[in-house]
């Protein structure tokens, strides 16, 4: 047997073989990028000349520096993702509970309610600022009833509900995967409580949304994320002009890339990063107490 | 996206580190790389001008690299930051102070100086003052050209107003254009003019009000100050108030990518302020129009931002002699003219604006802007200057669209523009 490896051995080395692309990948690509970033973070770096420390000065210029856009940058995207989650999560739940339905032309109308989000953004953005135009489609139907409806990609009041409405009619992918784990719920499930006398809000509640936590949990931490992370439509439909719009990530791009200023850049990463952590803990912790693992009970 | 930035970031990091060390190539001998934005019809232009450098100098060879214009920026950042430096780079108004205050271009001054050239004999001098930082001339100006006026001699004659010349005021302007305005069942069929928040006509306006963004020094904000105010009112009134020009909400409804240019070349607006460069574009829709200098909010103020590019001299290129002389020679009338003969676009160099002028369409012809050449200013360029105009753009939007006064909005620019000036 001299010369020849043991099973486990072997196995282990395959394991590490077959690892090493992705460890070399989170290495590279995102650990040692991060750990650079928190220490650029105190510099200032203009790209060509060496790094100067400078502390913390710019964590204070972006929190309290005169003329500071980080406030409103989070104020704003703040106010996306705390009304485009929610929203999206019970749509989402909402479409796919009709879509389980057995209604006539289901295949159809399943496929209508993913197809908006295959489309680019960039042309959904086409779209809807035609839609959504000051006398658009949109505007007109609110007419008919009265409403005089707002400039909705152009007044800096209203242009993140327009991004909010864009954001929510994209919502096929978070329904796909209700409609799959609707899907998986056991029929027996119903029938039991049915024989119990509940009825269909009672089996909702009691059946169908602890089925469906795990998908909720893992929508509302992806929804969450994405909503903060709001980049292209932004960039499309403002062009970086109207302030209403200013969210983290076009700021943090601005920055870095077009102002050149790398350790101011690297100091809105690092603290919309720690952010963005500390939300989805916050997240998860609450998670325990209303997500259901079938696996877990037995 | 954040990973992505930063993994960007380190990658540059790494890199900077790399060599840039002033071991300098002999000026008769060198392989260099130029770096451009632009056309085909550019790359072309500029190759051809190199090639007759080559052609007395054949020690020397220029390649020309054509970078797509929205990453150009970036693009250059990324060949300095990875010790590969163009030899020659094209800049502009904003990416050449941002370049030059990075200590990344030549200062060309003591060049100039021993080589005897005098900039001011081939440029206009306020063309050469657009290219210097802080007393340092970090590159010679190119290709030329300004803002310039465009109105319709159709919608003119149709509605009996005489043409614009050289010199009108601020009030035949804003008459003319109420004549020229056309409204029809309630509806705007024919626009006297349309404005918009273009950063350049908004400067070229408000600078013939008397008005600046920043002071003289460009070490403070001085879009607060009553003359800007007065301008910006009185160029947004044209559509707020008179209804001769669409508003910024009118454009949304336009659909994407409408701007005034095209409203001008569908013939649905009477004048604009523009670039020399939508000449072609009009002439192809078949449109009869003029150019002239813009209306002046005050006589004897200037009205017509200085556009152009201009080309540095990398301070980390290993063959600056070289590179420097393949400049100079570009610089000179000589060198400039494939921009004519290729209808590329205007030169800077004054002696050949006449031969440029024989290139321009029949019916259209310079010589009111001939007459107003003093009117021609350039950009205040302080090293943050990227900044300050997409700042100041975000900032005045809100008065653009009706939700902000005028007051309120410079107000918050000038804040703005203090922090990014104090490195905010």
């Amino acid at each position: 047997m001299k010369g020849t490896l043991s099973g486990r051995k072997r196995e282990a080395i395959a394991f590490y073989l077959f690892m090493l692309p992705w460890i070399v990948g989170i290495v590279f690509l995102y650990a040692v990028p991060l750990v650079a970033s928190l220490v650029l973070s105190f510099t200032n770096w203009d790209l060509f000349n060496s790094p100067q420390w400078v502390g913390l000065r710019n964590y204070t210029n972006l929190l309290t520096g005169e003329g500071t856009s980080f406030w409103l940058a989070l104020r704003n995207t703040a106010y996306y993702a705390v009304v485009l989650v929610p929203l999206n999560l019970a749509l989402s739940v909402a479409f796919a509970l009709l879509l389980n339905q057995p209604i006539i032309l289901r295949r159809w109308f399943r496929t209508a309610f993913y197809l908006p989000s295959t489309i680019p953004v960039v042309a959904v953005v086409m779209l809807w600022s035609w839609l959504l135009a000051p006398s658009g489609v949109i505007n007109s139907i609110l007419k008919l009833v009265g409403i005089g409806g707002p400039a909705w990609l152009v007044d800096p009041a209203w242009v993140k509900n327009g991004l909010i409405i864009m954001g929510v009619w994209q919502l096929g992918g978070g329904v796909v995967l209700f409609l799959a784990a609707l899907q998986s719920i056991p029929r027996h499930l119903y029938e039991a409580t049915m024989l119990d006398g509940a009825g269909a809000w009672r089996q909702f509640r009691a059946i169908t949304v602890p089925m469906l936590s795990p998908i909720i949990l893992f929508n509302l931490v992806n929804g969450i994320i994405g909503a903060l992370q709001v980049f292209t439509q932004v960039y499309v439909v403002t062009q970086g002009h109207n302030a209403g719009a200013l969210m983290m990530v076009p700021f943090l791009y601005d920055n870095a890339f077009e102002f050149n200023k790398m350790g101011y850049a690297s100091a809105i990463a690092v603290l919309f990063f720690v952010m963005i952590m500390l939300l989805t803990l916050i997240v998860l912790r609450w998670s325990r107490r209303w997500v259901y693992y079938e696996g877990e009970v037995t | 996206m954040v990973a992505a930035g930063a993994a960007a970031s380190l990658g540059l990091g790494m890199t900077a580190c790399g060599s840039d060390s002033a071991q300098q190539g002999p000026a008769d001998k060198a392989n260099l790389i130029m770096t451009i934005w632009g056309s085909d019809n550019d790359t072309k232009t500029y190759q051809q001008r190199a090639d007759a450098y080559t052609a007395t100098h054949p020690g020397v060879k220029v390649t020309v690299k054509n970078i797509p214009v929205e990453n150009y920026d970036q693009q250059v950042d990324t060949m300095i930051a990875g010790g590969s430096s163009p030899d020659i780079i094209e800049v502009n108004g904003t990416d050449g102070p941002a370049l030059a205050s990075r200590n990344v271009l030549v200062d060309l001054g003591p060049k100039i100086q021993s080589s005897g050239l005098k900039p001011e004999d081939t440029v206009d001098a306020a063309r050469v003052k657009g290219y210097s930082l802080k007393g340092k001339q970090f590159a010679l100006p190119d290709r030329g050209g300004n803002l310039v006026f465009y109105y319709n001699k159709t919608m003119f004659d149709k509605a009996g107003v005489p043409l614009p010349k050289a010199g009108w005021t601020w009030d035949q302007f804003t008459e003319a254009a109420q004549k020229l305005t056309i409204v029809q069942g309630g509806k705007t069929v024919q626009y006297g003019v349309a404005i918009d928040d273009w950063p350049n006509a908004v400067q070229s306006v408000v600078r013939s009000f008397g008005g600046t963004l920043l002071n003289d020094s460009l070490d403070a904000p001085a879009v607060d100050s009553a003359a800007y105010r007065k301008g910006l009112q009185t160029y947004n009134d044209l559509a707020t108030k008179l209804k001769v020009s669409p508003t910024l909400k009118d454009y949304a409804d336009f659909g994407q990518n409408v701007n005034r240019d095209a409203l001008f070349a569908q013939g649905k607006t009477a004048m604009i302020w523009a670039g020399l460069w939508d000449i072609p574009d009009f002439v192809k829709q078949g449109l009869s129009f003029g150019i002239v200098p813009p209306p002046s909010g005050a006589a004897g103020n200037p009205t017509m931002l200085a556009f152009g590019t201009g080309l540095a001299v990398g301070a980390r290129s290993k063959n600056q002699d070289a590179a420097w002389e393949v400049v100079r020679y570009m610089f000179s009338p000589d060198g400039q003219r494939p921009i004519v003969t290729n209808q590329e676009d205007v030169p800077s160099a004054k002696a050949l604006l006449s031969e440029w002028e024989k290139g321009l369409p029949s019916g259209v012809t310079y010589d009111e802007l001939a007459k107003a050449s003093d009117q021609v200013f350039p950009d205040q360029t302080p090293p943050q200057i990227n900044q300050i105009e997409k700042q100041v753009q975000q900032d005045l939007y809100p008065f653009f669209t009706g939700s902000a006064t005028v007051d309120q909005a410079t107000s918050t620019a000038a804040s703005h523009i203090k922090g990014i000036l104090a490195g905010n």
